[in-house]
């Protein structure tokens, strides 16, 4: 059992339905696998932000990590 | 010509007089409108060191070919001076329904001119010019006197209007437009009230000449419709521009504390979330179909407009985390025509030269009811208000103590909401920007962390800088269409040069739009260069506590991390090689030729030696 804490910014929310979360995983599994538990496997560009560094969709998911997952900006 | 109408009006205040006047297709085709017409007329009409504030000062208010038609985002106009704020060339792009009456009264631009003698409004319908006597209005904030306008004029014409900050002459002030729309960042307000002109109204009637009605018709309807799908599809326009904020909170370059912070534990109270749920209407401009303007109650209850930029600088950079309270700051200087980031940045360097004890006050950072104080002191120029309608260079200058270090300007120009302590290539497009520090031309911060490294200063950064350059300012603020639905939702950018070419009857592609866009640089650095004829690389450099390594994070993602310094000068000298400056950042004869700036090649070459 691994234990992250995922946050999710901007629009993403209203497909995930939820914005902050303390999640429970019965073993690690990939960025990708965890798009998908959490309804975000669609192709919205996305970046994800493990521990403060944006990594890509095959990173491992640890214990204890804070994942941060967004869509893309471009910038006012 | 199609597309364009050909025509302009010559607007002289102090004699009450209005020429019409032609121009020629060739000045359309080299220039293409809105910042284009803005540069080469300001170049070519101003004489260098004029008071920006004085009645030789002129005012421009631009469109573009596409302006007024019925395609994606094209209710904007351009409005340009020589900046008091900068002392340089100041432009600025603002949401308005004059794109659309003054290209149907027959009019690409307006160049306005002399000083009224008593506060003035100028009422343009079709070929009919009239004066108006605004002493009624003088003296209103901008909410009073656009109900007051449309009372008379109705809610359909085009207004452009300052608040008491631009009567004052406040360095920073702005022109308003309409509900949730302002710009003119360099201070462009301060001219309009300068020439004692409070209000523009313009009402036209007329059909605008298209090369090809049909094709611009499709082309614009399905590009309309692609926007609004897309956007849809992204849910962008749900947070608007403030879902931006906590991402940069996690990726620490969220301003805080005069940006002396990248990241703040309670950024989440003022962010995108919190606003869309607080949402109680939706702003945006004319002929848009992904309206991004998020209006929300504020402290005192009252309607405020807010976005990113605005909650970055009144809110977290001033470490107030209270969005109503945030939204108030916000509605205050919308009400007072002040730039809401400029106004952030002042308010904090304010607080920051007291916490040093640079300079005796009582302001502090996290007080947002004597920070409402201020705003007003500011509008009219009262007590410390004086100093604080400077700006943060200005001001620097008079505190000294060594504030200039974290005085968050570059040319003069408060730096808008991205806090690049360790984002060089941000912070190489905020020195290099046209007008000073502002996003609008380029950012690239989603680049740095995603494509590249965010340490590198590698070239690839400044490549990056100058393509960005080239379409938000080269195509987006030219043919003028808001750059935002190819920025937020990925509209092809396709849409817009192909109801260019529809409107004119041209064929042009990007990389005409390119070279348009270098030529407009250039002649925009060389107003600078005139200005300042001693001019050298040091005005291409961010503020010296970026660089400084007792100014790193202490915890977070970027612990003692700054810029550097040297690093920093490869990467200008990237940027300079790419666009053949000179290593003082001055155009290269060369490409001046190359650019067919000739003329203004040997205009130049009176104030500077060229390479
Ligand atoms: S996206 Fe926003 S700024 Fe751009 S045209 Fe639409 S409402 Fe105006």
């Amino acid at each position: 059992m691994i234990k992250i804490k995922l946050k999710i910014i901007s629009h993403l929310i209203y497909k995930t339905g939820f914005g902050e979360r303390d999640l429970e995983l019965p073993q690690p599994v990939t960025i990708e696998e965890l798009l998908t538990k959490i309804n975000l496997e669609n192709k919205i560009p996305m970046v994800i932000i493990r521990n403060g560094k944006v990594v890509d969709l095959k990173e491992q998911v640890q214990d204890g990590d804070r994942i941060v997952i967004s869509p893309f900006f471009f910038g006012g | 010509m199609e597309g364009w109408t050909g025509n302009y009006l010559r607007v002289n205040l102090t004699k009450q007089d209005v020429k019409r006047q032609k121009y020629s297709e060739e000045f359309a085709k080299k220039w293409i409108g809105g910042k284009g017409f803005v540069t080469k007329i300001l170049w070519d009409e101003l004489k260098p060191g004029i008071d920006p504030l004085g009645p030789e000062n002129k005012l421009v208010i631009a469109l573009g070919p596409i302006s007024g038609v019925i395609a994606p985002n094209t209710g904007k106009v351009q409005v340009g001076a020589k900046s008091p704020l900068t002392g340089g060339l100041g432009d600025g792009n603002i949401g308005s329904r004059v794109a659309i009456q003054l290209k149907k009264a027959g009019y690409d631009f307006l160049i306005i001119e002399g000083k009224a003698v008593k506060p003035l409004s100028i009422y343009i319908i079709d070929d009919e010019v009239m004066f108006f006597s605004a002493e009624e209005i003088w003296g209103k904030g901008t909410y009073d006197t656009l109900n007051w306008l449309y009372d008379k004029y109705s809610r359909n014409v085009g207004i452009l209007t300052i608040g008491q900050a631009g009567e004052n002459k406040v360095l920073y002030s702005i022109i308003r437009s309409m509900e949730g729309r302002a710009g003119g960042r360099p201070g462009i307000g301060a001219v309009m009230g300068s020439k004692n002109l409070k209000a523009i109204v313009v009402k036209g009637t007329k059909e605008i000449a298209i090369a090809n009605p049909e094709g611009l018709k499709k082309i614009g309807i399905e590009g309309l419709r692609k926007e609004r799908e897309l956007d849809k599809e992204v849910g962008w326009s749900i947070q608007g521009t403030t879902g931006i904020l906590s991402w940069l909170n996690e990726v620490a370059a969220l301003p805080v504390k005069n940006m002396r912070k990248t990241f703040h534990e309670n950024a989440w109270k003022i962010d995108g979330q919190r606003v869309s749920e607080a949402r109680v209407a939706t702003y945006g401009c004319p002929n848009c179909s992904m309206h991004c303007g998020i209006a929300i109650l504020d402290k005192e209850k009252k309607l405020a407009e807010v976005d990113y930029e605005n909650i970055g600088m009144l809110g977290s950079n001033l470490e107030i985390f209270d969005l109503p309270q945030v939204a108030s700051l916000n509605y205050l200087c919308d009400d007072y025509g002040l730039d809401t980031i400029s106004a952030g940045g002042v308010l904090a360097f304010y607080a920051d030269a007291i916490e040093q004890g640079a300079i005796q006050g009582s302001f502090k950072f996290g007080e947002p009811e004597k920070a409402k104080e201020l705003l007003k002191k500011i509008a009219y120029q009262e007590d410390e208000g004086k100093l604080l309608a400077l700006g943060t260079k200005r001001m620097a200058k008079q505190i000294a103590n060594k504030s200039e270090a974290y005085a968050m300007q570059i040319k003069g120009l408060e730096i808008s909401a991205y806090n690049c302590k360790f984002v060089p290539g941000m912070a190489l497009a905020f020195s290099t920007s046209s007008i000073g520090a502002h996003h609008k031309e380029a950012w690239i911060i989603l680049y740095e962390l995603t494509k590249t490294i965010r340490e590198s200063y590698g070239k690839d950064k400044a490549e990056e800088v100058i393509r960005l350059q080239r379409i938000r300012m080269g195509l987006f603020e030219t043919i003028i269409a808001c750059r935002l639905p190819w920025v937020e939702v990925q509209l092809n950018k396709d849409y817009h040069i192909q109801c260019f070419n529809n409107a004119t009857g041209l064929n042009y592609n990007m990389h005409d739009f390119e070279k348009v866009s270098d030529r407009i640089y250039s002649l925009y650095r060389a107003f600078w260069v005139r200005e300042n004829p001693n001019w050298d690389r040091n005005w291409d450099y961010p503020p010296e506590i970026w660089f400084d390594p007792k100014n790193a994070d202490k915890k977070g993602i970027i612990i003692g991390k700054v810029l550097e310094k040297e690093k920093y000068e490869q990467l200008l000298d990237y940027y300079y090689e790419i666009r053949k400056w000179d290593s003082r950042g001055i155009p290269k004869k060369q490409s001046m030729k190359e650019l067919d700036l000739e003329e203004e090649m040997i205009e130049l070459e009176k104030y500077t030696s060229l390479k």
